[in-house]
Order: C-alpha cells, then sequence, then structure tokens
C-alpha cells in the first residue's frame, strides 16, 4: 500500500465516519450486532453490557481474518477497520471522541501494515512473494459454489450433475473463440456460470412446485418506521459509502476474501494479467454481495441500523472505477438507491422464504469453498517457502503443527484465517532458523 | 423437545442435533420462518450458527421473537463452556446462536442442557 498524505488522510476520514456512524447507531459493519443497536438505543441495554457484547463479538474476526488477512495481502479489509470502528462506536461515550479514536486506528492500520510488509520484504527467505500463493485456486474454488449450495439445497443427485456439466464447460468453453480478437471466457468464468444458472433453474423449479406454502410471514409493513430511519440517515451512509469506494479504488482497501488475494496479486504481482485479475476478483465480488442482500436486508429493516458498506456493492465500483472520483460518485450512488430500494426487498422476502434459504445455503457454500481453496492456497506458500531452502517437509511440518494445534484447541483461530496465519508462522520461523545458520538458501 | 434449526451450514447442524437428541423432533427452516414457528408454539427451541455466533445465526430471531430469550452460547474464537450454556438454558433462553467452526462440540452440550433443564421436558 502507499502510505501518502491522501491514502492517510483517506483512511483517517473513512474510519472516523464508521465510528461515527457505530456511535450514532446508524450503521454497523458486523450482522450480528445490528440487533443489538435499538436494545442499546432505546434504554433496554445499559452501554456498558453493550460495549461488552459488541467487543465479544468482534474481537476474533480482527485478530485472525483482519490482521491476517491484510499482512499477507498487504491490503486493509473490512473486518481490521469496519469491525474496530464498530467497538469504538460503542465504547466511545461522545462523538467526537468516537471519530477521533476510528481516525488513529485507521491511519494506525494503514502505516502499521504497509510498514510491516515493507519490512518482510527484506527477509531473506521471500515470504512476501510466497504469499502470493494464497490466491492461486480462490477463483476456482469460489466458481465450484454453486455445485455445494445445490447439493445442500437439493440433494446430492443435482450436486453431482451440476459438477460434471460444469467441468465439461470448464474444458470445453474456453475452446469457443469469438470476435475480431478471439477473445475467449476463462474457464473459471464457465464453471461459475454453468453452476448460478443451475441453481436458479432448480430453485424456479422447486418454487414452482410448493407455491402455496409461500404465503405466511408478511412482517414488512411492521417495519416500515425502523426503514424510515434508515433513509433519514442516508446522507450519512453516502459519505462513507463514497469514501470506502474510493479506498478500493486507491489499491488500500479489499472488501472480503473471495476478491482481497487476487487484488492483491493484481496490485504488487502479474503486470500484464492485471486487469483479469481485478475483473475476477470483482465478479466474485458481485456474486458474494447478492448473497448477503437477504440477511443484511432483513437485519436492517428488523433494526433500523444499515451497514457501513451496504450491500458491498461499492467494492466493485471502486475496484472498476477507472479514477478516484467516478469511485466516490458511484460509491454515494449506489448506497443511495440501495436503501430506497430496502422497503421493497424487505416485503419481497417475506413473500418468498425460499430466497432466504437459497442465500444462506449460498453463503454456506461460499464459505466451504474459499476456506478450502485458500487452505490449499496457504499449503503452497509453504512449499514455496519450504523449497526455497530445499526442505519443504520442514515448512510442511511448522505449518501443519500450527494447523493442528489450533483444531485440537477447539479453533481459536477461524477457518478462514488459518491458512494465512500458518503460512506467514512458517516464513516467520524459518527466517529465524536461517538467521541462527541452521536452514540454507538452495544454491 | 422440538428443535427448529436454520443459520449457515443447516444440514451439519441438523445432522448434529439429530446425533445429539435422536429422540427430538428436528425442524429445517430459516430464520424467518423459525421466529414464526417459535411464536405459533410449534418449536420449542431454534438453534442457528454463523461466523459469529450471533449475526446470520440468530440475529433476525432478536428482532422477531426478542433479545431477552436469545444468546450466543459460543463465540467466535472461543470454544463451549458447559456451565454458560446451562446458565443460559436456566434463564430459559430458547433461540441458541453458535459459531459454524464450533457446532460439532457445542451442540451435544446445549442437548444435554436442555434435556436437563429445558423448559420443554
Amino acid at each position: 500500500m502507499a502510505i501518502t498524505a491522501f491514502n492517510i488522510l483517506l483512511v483517517g476520514i473513512t474510519c472516523a465516519l464508521t465510528a461515527l456512524l457505530s456511535n450514532m447507531g446508524v450503521a454497523v459493519f458486523n450482522d450480528g450486532v445490528r440487533p443489538f443497536v435499538p436494545e442499546y438505543l432505546e434504554g433496554r441495554m445499559p452501554r456498558s453490557e453493550y460495549a461488552v457484547a459488541v467487543f465479544g463479538m468482534c474481537i476474533g474476526f480482527i485478530a485472525s481474518v483482519g490482521i491476517a488477512n491484510a499482512l499477507a495481502t498487504n491490503l486493509l479489509n473490512p473486518w481490521l477497520l469496519f469491525l474496530a470502528t464498530d467497538i469504538i462506536g460503542a465504547f466511545c461515550p461522545k462523538k467526537w471522541l468516537a471519530a477521533a479514536v476510528g481516525a488513529l486506528w485507521g491511519i494506525l492500520c494503514l502505516v502499521g501494515i504497509g510498514g510491516i510488509n515493507a519490512a518482510l520484504t527484506f527477509l531473506p527467505i521471500d515470504l512476501a512473494g510466497a504469499l502470493g500463493q494464497l490466491g492461486t485456486y480462490i477463483v476456482t474454488g469460489f466458481a465450484l459454489f454453486p455445485v455445494v449450495a445445490i447439493v445442500m439445497q437439493f440433494g446430492w443427485k443435482y450436486g453431482i450433475a451440476t459438477a460434471i456439466i460444469g467441468i465439461i464447460f470448464r474444458v470445453i468453453g474456453p475452446m469457443w473463440k469469438f470476435g475480431p480478437t478471439s477473445a475467449s471466457i476463462s474457464a473459471d468464468a464457465w464453471q461459475l456460470l454453468v453452476g448460478v444458472v443451475m441453481l436458479v433453474i432448480f430453485a424456479v423449479h422447486t418454487d414452482r412446485k410448493n407455491k402455496d406454502k409461500n404465503a405466511e410471514a408478511e412482517q414488512g409493513n411492521i417495519f416500515s418506521e425502523r426503514v424510515e430511519r434508515i433513509r433519514k440517515n442516508v446522507p450519512w451512509l453516502m459519505a462513507a459509502g463514497a469514501c470506502i469506494a474510493v479506498m478500493c479504488n486507491m489499491h488500500v482497501f479489499a472488501g472480503s476474501t473471495v476478491s482481497m488475494f487476487n487484488l492483491s496479486d493484481a496490485y504488487y504481482g502479474a503486470g500484464a494479467d492485471a486487469q483479469s485479475l481485478i475483473q475476477g476478483a470483482a465478479v466474485n465480488e458481485l456474486f458474494r454481495g447478492i448473497s448477503f442482500i437477504p440477511l443484511i436486508a432483513v437485519t436492517a429493516i428488523t433494526t433500523g441500523v444499515y451497514g457501513v458498506a451496504g450491500f458491498t456493492f461499492i467494492y466493485v465500483a471502486g475496484y472498476l472505477s477507472p479514477n478516484p472520483i467516478v469511485a466516490a460518485l458511484l460509491g454515494a450512488a449506489i448506497i443511495f438507491v440501495e436503501v430506497m430500494f430496502l422497503g421493497a426487498i424487505g416485503k419481497g422476502l417475506g413473500h418468498f422464504p425460499s430466497l432466504r434459504d437459497a442465500a444462506d445455503n449460498i453463503r454456506s457454500a461460499i464459505g466451504t469453498t474459499v476456506e478450502f481453496a485458500l487452505l490449499f492456497g496457504s499449503l503452497n506458500a509453504v512449499i514455496v517457502m519450504g523449497t526455497s531452502i530445499t526442505n519443504p517437509a520442514l515448512a510442511f511440518a511448522i505449518a501443519a503443527a500450527i494447523y493442528f494445534i489450533n483444531e485440537a484447541t477447539g479453533r481459536k483461530i477461524m477457518r478462514m484465517a488459518i491458512g494465512p496465519v500458518f503460512a506467514i508462522g512458517v516464513g516467520v520461523i524459518l527466517n529465524i532458523l536461517y538467521v541462527l545458520g541452521l536452514v540454507a538458501l538452495a544454491a | 423437545m422440538r428443535i427448529a434449526v436454520g443459520g449457515l451450514n443447516r444440514n451439519e447442524m441438523e445432522a448434529a442435533v439429530r446425533k445429539a437428541a435422536p429422540d427430538a423432533e428436528v425442524i429445517p427452516t430459516n430464520d424467518m420462518q423459525g421466529a414464526s414457528l417459535l411464536k405459533q408454539g410449534k418449536a420449542d427451541y431454534y438453534f442457528g450458527a454463523c461466523n459469529s455466533g450471533g449475526g446470520a445465526a440468530i440475529s433476525i430471531l432478536i428482532g422477531l421473537v426478542g433479545y431477552s430469550k436469545c444468546c450466543t452460547v459460543c463465540k467466535n474464537g472461543s470454544t463451549p463452556n458447559q456451565q454458560e450454556i446451562e446458565d443460559f438454558v436456566k434463564q430459559g433462553k430458547i433461540v441458541f446462536g453458535m459459531t459454524v467452526d464450533s457446532l460439532q462440540k457445542t451442540v451435544p452440550l446445549l442437548v444435554d442442557a436442555l434435556e436437563k433443564y429445558g423448559t420443554a421436558n
């Protein structure tokens, strides 16, 4: 990350703003915190208890996915910044204090993560380079999420059929060239496309079969007061949306694990491939965003508290915008449109409970596939470092020890984060061994 | 004992509940329908999982059923604690959130506590 005056100002202002939003109960990032906000605002929960609850719900993510992934990608992420500002907003009794502490936290993260990463590149055993392996299979793994979601919702037969058809398309699809430049669609894009289309076909088919079940649950109207509150706060939300989109556009921030590793490769590694990596990351982020709509919409409608990044589509706008001004305008506009449609989305979800089922299954499936791909990428990084000292088994042994200890102690570090954690751990330990003269680089 | 299950990794949750409580009636559903099952008295308890134990797992139930009936029995980055779970059950909580990573260990403890101290016996 470039630590320029502009970026320091940008990250500082963004985090001041999100801490302020949390403090005023306008928006929080953690979906689990949202239902607690009205409990606190309406006096059923004292601030101290509220603050401790928010802290408990956020700290595990900051410590694992937040920090480890920021170090591994050299990009800031929402867990690191916005879960912290959720906590800061909950603890600070005054608005100005929340904003000030928020700004400090943001700047500390930018300078700290950037600084540590710069230091890592000087290590004798190349940790930063090896971490580029982390993202290798994320897009491929992600492209298989429809298969997992289909098995969860419709059973294994449909899942196997989807897997087979998807893999046939991933082999044959890219052979089809079109246009004057004989362009082709990538294998992962084919796989994803086939999977999503089949998921939609199966869902529509089952929905038609159980049409009569959709009559119940019309809770949308009770919450019109809550939706009104979010609408009233829309200028604040648009300001935060604009800032976050600009952070994405300035290459200092990535929205989630489905995009951050490829973005990191695009910004710091691959020269010519950069554009296609960014586009792949944007597509992943878009699908992830869609799967989060029901959760974010329903928690927002039932609580009157929005997400600091909305439905997260502002990330996609940030990655793809040609410059920060366009990113800011798009970020603000997207948040405005989301908030205006919130009531309608809520009503739609009330009528079609199957949509919520599908979204939960898709989120579970994305978790499963990305976790696996990240674990595999992390092991690759470990083996690359091991090979550079001609002792891959030693590197594997260190990584496996870290992994097994975490499993056996009840997964203190969540599965989504353990890969980057053991990769960084191996890098650090191998470098210490190198300094002690116990291992040597391959000639 | 009738347990509605929803949230992320619902298949895994359903299997874990069936294994821990072979005699219980397990109702696979989602959070919004789960809330109405509890309100209509068609289910006694709701179990849900997500990455934090409080987000997708139970956040909508807190809104619909009320915060006083909901709890997160296992938060992100921690391990399930039998004493804490029994205390929640004794307080009359009926909606239980937990993390996806911990559900295999949390469900048996929770079912055990409900069998001993739950209101639906």
